[in-house]
């Protein structure tokens, strides 16, 4: 069991993601924006983020740099929805600046749970 | 002298004009003052002398004119000499002199009377207008603009060179003829009536304002013209003067702005959408997923939940569609062999057509390298074949894939396709076509004439989003029942290429 936070300004995004970590027995964390994620990582960084890219205030690009400098440094999953730009131009640039691993929304399920699952391994 | 004899005297001695009397020999018998002045000879000098001693200049044709008045008795009128000035050497004055026989009581023409009147202003403000109205004519027919002037009825009274190239009509043609045959109906009827109302009122909706209008080419075509009509009242009557621009190409260049920004802001909007979009959906996938699997024993429940999965990945698809409208994705361009891409797109489609549609490729490889994305140029190939075979349907059809040079020079199809080499793309089938107002609107995102459900509308947005970003042009010609032709024109970067002459494939 691992402890996640989860950020996403779409709740039912958020709700999802929830649904599928607690089935895998992970302790969960949500936050609808960088800010409140921030502030959440501050004394007990989680030993995973999942953030999305594209969110009002503190974006995902920075959630990544900050989770960066925090130590122990959290493993990073980086979503994107796309938008004005493709998801994949988004999330390249999230991988860049130090997302462990990226998907573009809607997930594939099993590549994703399995990908938080191989991420804890390392953790 | 009596009374009557002094006046006389008197009147001619003071006459504005010159006026002198001449015997049977051409000698002078009296001269008033102000033929003296022009002389420049006193006019008691003049008396006995011939004209030759007189004014040397001018003496042979005007003797020669006064014995044809002395033999005949015939008034010469408004005959006109420029000379020199008698007495003003080096000046040229200008004179109309007017020549009638002087008679005895008998009937016998006993001398011959002049008048001469100095009309060398009068020459000299003819020739300023004369010059004026060159000038003017020079400007008239050197301006951009054509420029036609009616008369108070409608008449046309002048036509320059710019109105005959724009109507096609030459200005023999149409001179003296009701200006509205330059206007299509319903202005052509109104006109008069329109004309007829200002001169009445002084209200007008064009004179004084200007105004887009349409008008008529002599080949019946109809184009946009900005037109402004100035009024001179003059005393022959009330004459106006239109100054008119065709306005084809600014309306052509407005339009096309007006579709590029509809396109961007669509573009935007669809870009939210699919954002939304897959927010939306990956809860509908993931939560559907793990419940099927939660529920793997209830069949049914799989089922439905499979319908569910089904719904979701069309929208997935959907989305991309919209996403590749909204936003291309990084164009990879690099110099590419057209005829190459296209066959590989073939291949693959292909095998996705109904066997009832003969497919005919026939694909010039040296048409030369295009600085393609070959990924969207087998996106656009796909389309535009996939389209084909749904105009097509059921029935037995062939679609033809062509690839070939441009050359502007040659090409009688009038396609606004730059200047430079270019290759030519050509689907073709012999599907259903379209009617005209389908055909203007097809690369508008969202538009479509498929069932509903059985297509998006976004296929041809793509397409022409592709072919705007490779700077090409894509135009489309089509008749209901007979088929529709796409043409694709892509810039050529380099004539030279490895590839061999010609690929011709059927199936």
């Amino acid at each position: 069991m691992a402890r996640i936070l989860i950020i996403d300004d779409h709740r039912l995004v958020r709700d999802t993601l929830v649904l599928l970590l607690k089935r895998e027995s992970h302790e969960i964390q949500e936050a609808a924006n960088g800010r409140e994620a921030l502030r959440l990582c501050e004394d007990n960084p989680p030993e995973l983020v999942i953030t999305d890219i594209l969110m009002p205030g503190v974006d995902g690009f920075e959630v990544i740099r900050r989770m960066r400098q925090l130590s122990p440094r959290p493993k990073i999953i980086a979503l994107s929805g796309g938008g004005r730009n493709p998801s994949q131009d988004v999330l390249k640039k999230a991988a860049h600046i130090g997302a462990d691993q990226t998907f573009s929304k809607p997930i594939e399920i099993a590549e994703f749970v399995a990908a938080v699952t191989d991420l804890l391994a390392t953790a | 002298m009596d009374r009557s004899t002094q006046e006389f005297a008197s009147f001619y001695g003071q006459a504005p004009v010159g006026l002198c009397c001449f015997d049977a020999n051409l000698r002078y018998l009296h001269i008033n003052d102000r033929l003296a002045a022009m002389n420049g000879m006193p006019a008691a000098e003049h008396l006995g002398k011939s004209i030759s001693e007189v004014i040397p200049g001018v003496a042979a044709g005007v003797e020669s004119q006064l014995r044809h008045v002395l033999e005949t008795g015939e008034t010469i009128v408004a005959g006109s000499v420029v000379a020199e000035a008698p007495a003003h050497p080096g000046r040229a004055v200008s004179f109309r002199h007017h020549y009638y026989p002087l008679k005895s009581d008998a009937g016998t023409v006993v001398g011959v009377g002049c008048v001469v009147e100095d009309v060398t202003e009068q020459a000299q403000a003819e020739a300023a207008l004369r010059e004026s109205e060159a000038r003017l004519r020079a400007v008239l027919e050197g301006a951009a603009d054509g420029v036609i002037s009616i008369d108070e009825n409608g008449i046309i009274e002048s036509f320059n060179r710019t109105a005959e190239r724009i109507f096609g009509h030459k200005e023999a043609d149409v001179i003296g003829r009701n200006v509205s045959l330059l206007m299509p109906e319903p202005d052509r009827g109104a006109h008069h009536i329109y004309l007829q109302e200002y001169l009445r009122t002084g209200v007008g909706k064009i004179i004084g304002i200007g105004r887009e209008v349409i008008g008529l080419r002599k080949d019946g075509t109809l184009f946009p013209l900005d037109l402004a009509i100035g009024e001179v009242r003059l005393d022959s009557g009330r004459h106006f003067t239109a100054t008119l621009r065709d306005v084809t190409e600014r309306k052509k260049l407005e339009r096309r702005l007006q579709q590029a920004g509809k396109l961007e802001a669509l573009g935007r909007l669809a870009g939210g959408i699919a954002h939304d979009f897959n927010n939306l959906l990956l809860p509908i996938i993931a939560i559907s997923t793990v419940t099927k699997q939660d529920l793997a024993h209830d069949e049914r429940a799989s089922k439905n939940l499979d319908m569910v999965l089904e719904a979701a990945a069309m929208g997935r698809s959907l989305v991309d569609k919209i996403m590749a409208f909204g936003r291309q994705h990084p164009m990879k361009r690099q110099p590419t062999n057209l005829a190459g891409v296209i066959e590989e797109a073939y291949s693959l489609i292909r095998p996705t057509l109904p066997a009832t549609i003969d497919i005919r490729v026939e694909l010039d490889s040296a048409v030369g390298l295009v600085l393609a994305d070959t990924t969207q140029i087998h996106e656009v190939i796909a389309n535009l074949v996939s389209n084909a075979a749904d105009a097509i349907g059921p029935r037995a059809g062939v679609i033809e894939v062509r690839l070939e040079k441009h050359v502007a020079d040659t090409d009688a199809r009038k396609v606004e396709v730059p200047a430079g080499p270019h290759a030519c793309v050509t689907i073709k089938d012999t599907g259903c076509g379209m009617q005209h107002a389908v055909l203007d609107q097809i690369f508008e995102p969202f538009f479509t004439t498929k069932p509903v459900g059985a297509g998006a509308g976004l296929g041809l947005a793509v397409v022409h989003g592709i072919v705007s970003e490779h700077s090409g042009t894509i135009a489309v010609t089509s008749e209901p029942g007979c088929g529709t032709t796409f043409r694709i024109y892509l810039p050529v970067i380099r004539q030279d290429t490895p590839c061999e002459a010609r690929t011709t494939v059927s199936g």
